[in-house]
C-alpha cells in the first residue's frame, strides 16, 4: 500500500482496481473517459462521493478541458486551468489515495500524468449539530459535536476564531486509518506535552480504531488504574476552554466527542455550566457535588462497618432501629447490601441499554417491584435500601460518565472490605486507592495537580481566576490582565 | 516532564506526619505516668523546633547532607514508623477487638507495601499529603466540633498536673515526635518558606485536641492505664455522636498509615541518600513496613519498652545531624 504510484497509466489503473476491489465491491465505482485527448479514470465510493459535486466539479470540467500547452506539466494544468475544486490534492502513494478515495474523495489518474489527482467531493449522510446528550446545561451554549471530524473542526473554529488555534492531522490505524486531529494553542500548551501526545498517537499499532474510547485507552499513561486520565466532552466550549488550559484536544472522525488531555481530577469533577454560573451557585453546586461523590464511595463502607463491626459508635436509637429493620430480613446485613448495591447497578446498566419508550417502565419495574415489594416482603431492610439509594443518588452527581463508574467500583470494593473487617478492613483499601490516584498521571503530569491560579476545587468568582491550569506552559500569558473589571461604578 | 509547581508538597505530608506523631506521643507517653498540659508541652517545644528548623536550614542549603551522616535522621524516620505501626496496632484492637492483629498488621504492612511499590515515582506520598491534608484535617476538626460544652475552665489548665520536671519532660516527647517532620529540610532545594505555615496550624492542632480530650475529662484520667488506641480516641468516648465516632476512626486509620509511610519512606531515602532509581527505594520501603508491621504485632511489649525509651530521644538525631552541618559550613568558611 505504500508503494509509489510508478508506471505507466494501464498499470496504475489495473493496481487501483486491484487495491480497491472495484470488481468486488458494487459500491466501488471506476469511471473510464477520455479527457485532453488522453485515457483517463475516476474512482470513487458511490454514495461517499457525491455524484452531483462529480459531475459538476470534475467530469464535466475533464470532459470539456483543451489540451495543454507544450511543455507543461499536466497535474499543474488540471490544478490551474481546469479543476474548479478547493480542495484538491497530489499524491504519489497508492495507500494514500485508497484511504482517500474510502474518505469520501475522488481520485483520478490520467493517462501521462505522474501520480493521482484526489479532489474532496464528498457527500455522505451526516447527522446535523443537535444538543448534547450526556452534558446538558442549564446555561451555555447548546450545541454538540458530531460525528464529521470536519464539522467538528467548525464547530471549534467558530468557537475560537483565531490563527493561534492549530490543528496537525493525522491517522490511526494500521488496517483501517481513521482521520484525526490534534489541537493546541501554541504559546499556550506545552511544547512538550504536545510532542509527547503527537508521538502516542503516532504510536498507536491497533489495525482500526472505532471510537475516541479506544483512542484513549491507546495513549494513556496507566490503562490499570481506576481513574481515567484523558478527559472527553461533547460540548465545543468546553473543549475550546480546555484548550485555553493548555491542553491538547484530539478530534477523530466518526466520534461526537473530542478528547482533552493532560486531565486531572478536577476536569473530571467541574461540570460544563460552572463557569456559565454566578460563581455563588458554581461554589454551591460543587460543594453539592463533592459531599454527593463523598457519599457514593463511602456510605455502603461505612454503614455496614458501623453496623456489623463497630456498634459501640452508633447510638443506642440508631442501633435498635438498625437491629430491628434487620431481624426480619433472612439475609446478613452484608450480603443485603451487596445484593442491593449490585441490583442498583444493573438497573443502571439496563437503563443505559433499555429503548427510551421503555424508560418508564423500567422506572416502575425498579421502584416499585425491587424497592417497595422488597422491603414489603423482608427481603431488604429499608435502611439498607436509604443508604443504597443516597450512595447512588451521590455516584450521579459526578460529571463524567467514567467518574461515575469509577466511584461504583470504588464503592463495591470498600464496602466488600469493611463487610469483611469493618473500618479496620475499610481503610487501607481507601488509602490503597488515594494512592494509587494520588500516583496517577496523565501524559506525564499527575493527575492531582493543584488548580494553581486556574479553576479551583470551588468556583472563585471569575475575576480572580486570572491564571490558567496546571498543564499550561509556565510562559503563557494570564487568561485576563489586571484587573479584570477594569471599569468603575458611575453614577447612582 | 515538568510537574506543576507544588504538585508535590512534602510539608503538607509534614504536618500530617507531625499531627499524628504528636498525638501518638500524648498517648504513649502517659504510660509513664507523667501528667502534663499538652499545649504547654507544645509551647515549650516550638522553641527547640525552630532552632532546629533553622540548624537544618542552614546546614542543607549549602550542599548534601553526607551519606555517613544521613543515617542518624534516617533512623529516627523508622522509628518515627514503628511508633505509627505501634498505634495502629493498638487501635486495631481497641476499634475491633475479634480481629487477630498477628495477621491484621501484617496485612497492612503488605498492603502498604504494595501502594508503595505500585508509585513508580518519589512525589506520590507527598502528594497524597497534600490531598489528605484539607480532608483529613476537616474530619478531625468536625470531631472536637462534636465534643459537648461541658468542660470546665479550671480543669484547662491544671490538666494532669503540675510541676516544672513533668512539663519539660512532656516538651522533651513532643520535640521528639516532631524533629522528623522537618526532615524535607534536608533536602537540597527544598524551600523552607511554608515550614511554619504548615507545621505550626499541625502542632496547634494536635494540642489543641489533646486539650480538648483534657477540657473533657476528669483530672487525671488520662493517668489511667488505658490503650494507646482508648487514648487516641478519646473525643470519641466522651460524645456519643455516630458521625464523630466514624469521622474519628476512619481519619486515625488513615492518618497512621499515612504517617508509617511517611516514616519508612523518608528513613529509606534518607539512609540510600536519596537514590536516582526510586524502585529500589520503594522495594527497600516495603520490605522494612512489612518486617516492621510483624516487629509491632508479634514483639508487643517489647516494641512498646522500645518506643517508650526512645520517646524523648527522637529528636536527638536529626539534632545532630543538623548541628554537624552547621559546624562543617563553619569549618568550611
Amino acid at each position: 500500500m505504500t508503494e509509489a504510484m510508478a508506471g505507466d497509466y494501464s498499470k496504475k489503473l489495473r493496481a487501483l482496481r486491484a487495491l480497491c476491489r472495484a470488481g468486488e465491491s458494487e459500491d466501488v465505482t471506476v469511471r473510464e473517459f477520455s479527457s485532453m485527448g488522453r485515457r483517463a479514470a475516476l474512482f470513487y465510493v458511490d454514495g461517499i462521493a457525491s455524484s452531483a459535486d462529480m459531475d459538476r466539479f470534475l467530469l464535466r470540467p475533464l470532459l470539456t478541458a483543451a489540451a495543454p500547452e507544450a511543455g507543461a506539466e499536466l497535474s499543474a494544468h488540471l490544478l490551474s486551468h481546469v479543476l474548479p475544486v478547493a480542495s484538491l490534492k497530489r499524491t504519489d502513494r497508492y495507500g494514500d489515495a485508497v484511504a482517500r478515495i474510502f474518505s469520501g474523495d475522488a481520485a483520478l489518474i490520467l493517462e501521462g500524468m505522474d501520480g493521482a489527482l484526489t479532489a474532496d467531493v464528498k457527500g455522505f449522510v451526516k447527522r446535523a449539530v443537535s444538543q448534547p446528550v450526556n452534558e446538558t446545561v442549564v446555561a451555555g451554549p447548546h450545541a454538540a459535536f458530531t460525528e464529521s471530524l470536519r464539522d467538528n473542526l467548525v464547530l471549534l473554529r467558530r468557537m475560537y476564531p483565531s490563527p493561534d488555534l492549530v490543528s496537525e492531522e493525522m491517522t490511526v490505524g494500521t488496517r483501517v486509518p481513521t482521520r484525526l486531529c490534534l489541537l493546541y494553542i501554541p504559546g499556550i500548551a506545552r511544547e512538550e506535552v504536545i510532542r509527547e501526545v503527537r508521538r502516542r498517537l503516532l504510536g498507536c499499532r491497533a489495525d482500526y480504531v472505532s471510537s475516541l474510547g479506544m483512542l484513549e485507552q491507546l495513549i494513556e499513561d496507566d490503562p490499570f488504574a481506576l481513574l481515567p486520565q484523558a478527559v472527553s466532552t461533547e460540548r465545543p466550549d468546553r473543549a475550546v476552554s480546555f484548550l485555553c488550559e493548555g491542553q491538547a484536544v484530539i478530534v477523530m472522525e466518526n466520534a461526537p466527542m473530542v478528547l482533552a488531555l493532560p486531565a486531572g481530577f478536577l476536569h473530571l469533577f467541574h461540570a460544563p455550566d460552572d463557569t456559565s454560573l454566578r460563581w455563588q451557585y458554581g461554589a454551591f453546586l460543587r460543594l453539592l457535588r463533592l459531599g454527593g461523590m463523598a457519599l457514593a464511595l463511602l456510605l455502603p463502607g461505612a454503614f455496614l462497618a458501623l453496623t456489623v463491626f463497630h456498634p459501640e459508635g452508633m447510638s443506642l436509637s440508631l442501633l435498635t432501629s438498625v437491629v430491628e429493620s434487620q431481624a426480619r430480613v433472612p439475609m446478613t446485613l452484608f450480603a443485603s447490601v451487596l445484593l442491593m448495591l449490585l441490583v442498583f447497578a444493573l438497573i443502571n446498566e439496563a437503563a443505559s441499554r433499555i429503548p427510551g419508550a421503555m424508560g418508564a417502565s423500567l422506572s416502575i419495574v425498579s421502584g416499585l417491584i425491587l424497592g417497595q415489594a422488597a422491603v414489603e416482603a423482608d427481603l431488604i431492610s429499608p435502611l439498607v435500601l436509604i443508604v443504597v439509594a443516597l450512595s447512588g443518588l451521590g455516584s450521579y452527581t459526578a460529571p463524567a460518565h467514567a467518574l461515575t463508574l469509577a466511584l461504583r467500583i470504588a464503592q463495591l470494593l470498600l464496602a466488600v472490605a469493611a463487610g469483611i473487617g469493618g473500618y479496620p478492613g475499610m481503610m487501607p483499601v481507601l488509602f490503597f486507592l488515594l494512592f494509587r490516584a494520588a500516583a496517577l498521571k496523565s501524559v506525564g503530569f499527575p493527575c492531582f495537580s493543584p488548580a494553581g491560579r486556574g479553576d479551583r476545587l470551588l468556583r472563585l468568582p471569575i475575576f480572580l481566576q486570572r491564571g490558567r491550569g496546571p498543564y499550561a506552559s509556565p510562559a503563557a500569558p494570564p487568561r485576563a490582565a489586571e484587573p479584570v473589571r477594569a471599569w468603575r461604578r458611575e453614577g447612582p | 516532564m515538568t510537574e506543576p509547581a507544588a504538585s508535590a508538597d512534602p510539608w503538607a505530608l509534614s504536618a500530617l506526619h507531625l499531627y499524628a506523631q504528636v498525638s501518638v506521643g500524648l498517648a504513649l507517653y502517659l504510660y509513664g505516668g507523667v501528667s502534663t498540659p499538652a499545649w504547654l508541652s507544645v509551647l515549650i517545644a516550638a522553641g527547640p523546633l525552630t532552632l532546629l528548623a533553622l540548624l537544618l536550614r542552614r546546614g542543607a542549603a549549602r550542599g548534601p547532607m553526607p551519606r555517613r551522616l544521613a543515617w542518624l535522621p534516617g533512623i529516627a524516620c523508622l522509628l518515627d514508623g514503628l511508633y505509627a505501626f505501634f498505634a495502629l496496632c493498638s487501635l486495631l484492637r481497641d476499634l475491633a477487638p475479634d480481629l487477630d492483629v498477628r495477621i491484621a498488621a501484617p496485612a497492612y504492612g503488605l498492603i502498604l507495601g504494595v501502594a508503595l511499590l505500585s508509585a513508580p515515582d518519589r512525589d506520590a506520598l507527598p502528594r497524597l499529603g497534600r490531598l489528605a491534608l484539607p480532608a483529613l484535617g476537616g474530619l478531625l476538626l468536625f470531631c472536637l466540633l462534636c465534643v459537648p460544652g461541658r468542660g470546665r475552665f479550671e480543669r484547662f489548665f491544671p490538666l494532669l498536673g503540675f510541676g516544672p520536671l513533668p512539663v519539660l519532660r512532656g516538651a522533651l516527647w513532643v520535640f521528639g515526635a516532631s524533629a522528623t517532620a522537618l526532615t524535607p529540610l534536608l533536602s537540597p532545594g527544598e524551600t523552607p518558606g511554608k515550614v511554619l505555615s504548615r507545621l505550626l496550624p499541625a502542632l496547634l492542632f494536635a494540642s489543641a485536641t489533646a486539650a480538648a480530650a483534657a477540657w473533657l475529662l476528669p483530672a487525671r484520667a488520662l493517668c489511667a492505664p488505658r490503650t494507646v488506641g482508648w487514648r487516641l480516641m478519646l473525643i470519641s468516648h466522651t460524645t456519643p455522636s455516630v458521625p464523630c465516632w466514624s469521622a474519628q476512626a476512619a481519619a486515625l486509620l488513615l492518618l497512621l498509615m499515612l504517617s508509617m509511610c511517611t516514616g519508612v519512606r523518608r528513613g529509606v531515602a534518607l539512609l540510600t541518600g536519596n537514590a536516582e532509581k526510586t524502585g529500589k527505594e520503594n522495594a527497600a520501603a516495603a520490605v522494612l513496613l512489612l518486617l516492621a508491621a510483624l516487629f509491632a504485632a508479634f514483639r508487643e511489649e517489647e516494641t512498646k519498652a522500645l518506643l517508650l525509651g526512645a520517646g524523648p530521644w527522637r529528636a536527638a538525631p536529626v539534632t545532630a545531624a543538623a548541628a554537624w552541618l552547621c559546624l562543617r559550613r563553619k569549618e568550611k568558611e
